[in-house]
Order: structure tokens, then sequence, then C-alpha cells
């Protein structure tokens, strides 16, 4: 089971990564569903997602600054806000029930890609 | 007034970004509507997820919830998915690509939406239980006898 478990989650970070370095968003909506098969809970499922873009994001974002896209003053603005959020959002995530969250997540991954048909 | 949007879609997208709901859309929105050009709403969405998920790693990892066996396979794996993307990104096209993207959340997003209960056992749970407190003992499901034929 530990082993299979890897192995989704090997697989969760590559597709995640693949997404991430593509769009520079989106990774989340394939981790966590791959970690769901490979049988972790949504809630760790989601936690573990958000350490894996982490990581993820750090190689990305290098590589947009690398290519010239730095708006590290579009960041500052929102960044005091997002960390508050990063706050009340983790302390949600303690607190909501695994069948709730993945009815939810699963909302908001139709409204994206809907959005994402007709943008 | 842009000032007030801006702190609120920080908030929202913070909060969602460390619920692993993909901040990023929420992100994406704001900074389309603000004018921002793609690739650099690409990149700001990055910069601003690494402080933020930082925040709620530590505050998740509190609650118990990283699975500390399985983070460094994804990690790994995610980085070189990370440098292959980033290659594809340049060579692409991206028009076509979205709507297989768009079209596969969709697809997801539906069997998440309509998931059965899991907190439910089983039935092959349940009538291990009903037999471990002492009930009839679990039969296999009958299946029809084939003469010759071999049992599943």
């Amino acid at each position: 089971m530990k082993n299979i478990s890897k192995t989704y989650a090997a697989a969760a970070g590559l597709a995640g990564g693949i997404l991430n370095g593509i769009f520079g968003a989106g990774g989340g909506s394939v981790t966590v569903p791959i970690l769901e098969l490979g049988g972790t809970d949504a809630k760790t499922s989601h936690a573990v997602s958000v350490a894996v873009i982490f990581f993820i994001s750090i190689v990305t974002a290098f590589g947009c600054i690398f290519t010239g896209h730095a708006p590290f003053d579009t960041v500052k603005q929102l960044l005091p806000a997002g960390i508050a959020g990063a706050a009340a959002g983790a302390f949600i995530l303690r607190k909501v029930d695994n069948d709730i969250l993945r009815r939810i997540f699963g909302a908001l991954l139709i409204y994206s890609g809907g959005r994402m048909f007709f943008a | 007034m842009n000032g007030y949007i801006g702190l609120a879609a920080g908030f929202l997208a913070g909060m969602c970004a460390a619920m692993g709901l993909g901040g990023g859309f929420v992100l994406m929105i704001y900074l389309t509507w603000a004018g921002i050009s793609a690739p650099d709403a690409k990149a700001a969405n990055l910069l601003f997820f690494i402080p933020v998920a930082l925040v709620s790693m530590l505050i998740n990892h509190k609650s118990g919830l990283t699975d500390r066996h399985i983070i460094p396979y994804a990690a790994a794996a995610g980085s070189i998915g990370a440098v292959i993307g980033l290659l594809l990104s340049d060579v692409l096209d991206s028009s076509l690509l979205k709507n297989v993207f768009a079209a596969l959340l969709i697809a997801v997003g539906l069997r998440e939406l309509f998931h059965r209960k899991r907190s439910a056992p089983s039935r092959g749970v349940e009538r291990f239980e009903r037999f471990q407190r002492g009930g009839s003992a679990p039969q296999p499901p009958q299946a029809p006898f084939e003469k010759g034929g071999l049992t599943p």
C-alpha cells in the first residue's frame, strides 16, 4: 500500500509540475485527484498538494524570472492579504469535512475548466 | 477602490491556495482584470504562492495533515515535471492544450462533485465486521456453479 501511494505521489508530482510549468497554475487540480486515486484521504491530499506545488513553484518561478518576467511590485501589494488568507485557509482545512472538501474542489474545477474553455 | 479589490483578491487567493483549492485561479482572474499580461500574471502567481504555501505548510504540518512519506517523491518528480513544462510551454500550441486541459478539469470536477461518500464502509468491510461481532460467517457471493468450470 505504501509503495503504491509513493508511485501515485511521484505521478502526481510529475503531472502537477508539467502543468505548473506550462500554465503557471493548475498544478493542484491534477495532484489532488491523483493522490486520492492512490488512497490518500482528501484533506491530506490537499495539504500534500500545497507542499508539492511549493517546491514546483520555486522551480517554475526561477524559470519565469530567467525569461524576464519578474512582477515583484504586483506581488508585494498582494502578499500581506495573501498571508492572512493562507492562515485562514489552513485553519479551515483543519476543520473541514473530507466529503465537503471534495465537493467544493469539484465545483471549483468545473468552474475553472469552463472558464478556460471560453477564455 | 482598486486597492480594496486587490486586498480581497489577495486574501481569497491565499485562502484557496492554503487549502489546496487552487489559489491560482482567483489570482489569475484578478490579475487579468487588473490588465496584467499573461506571462507576467503567470510569474506573479508563482511568486505569490511561495510565501503563502510556506505559511500554510507550517500550519498544515501542525494539524498533522502532511504525509512526510510521500512528499519527497512528489516534490522530486514535480521539479522534473516543472522543467519539462517550462520547456514545453515554448514549443506547444497553447490553445489546443488549454482546451484539452479544460476538458480534463471538467471531467475530474464532475467526478469529485458527485463522488459517493467514502465515510460509509464498503460492503465487504461491513460483512467482515458483522462476522467479527459473532454474527453469521461471511458468505462469498453465490457464483453460478458450472460443471467443470473454474470458480473465480
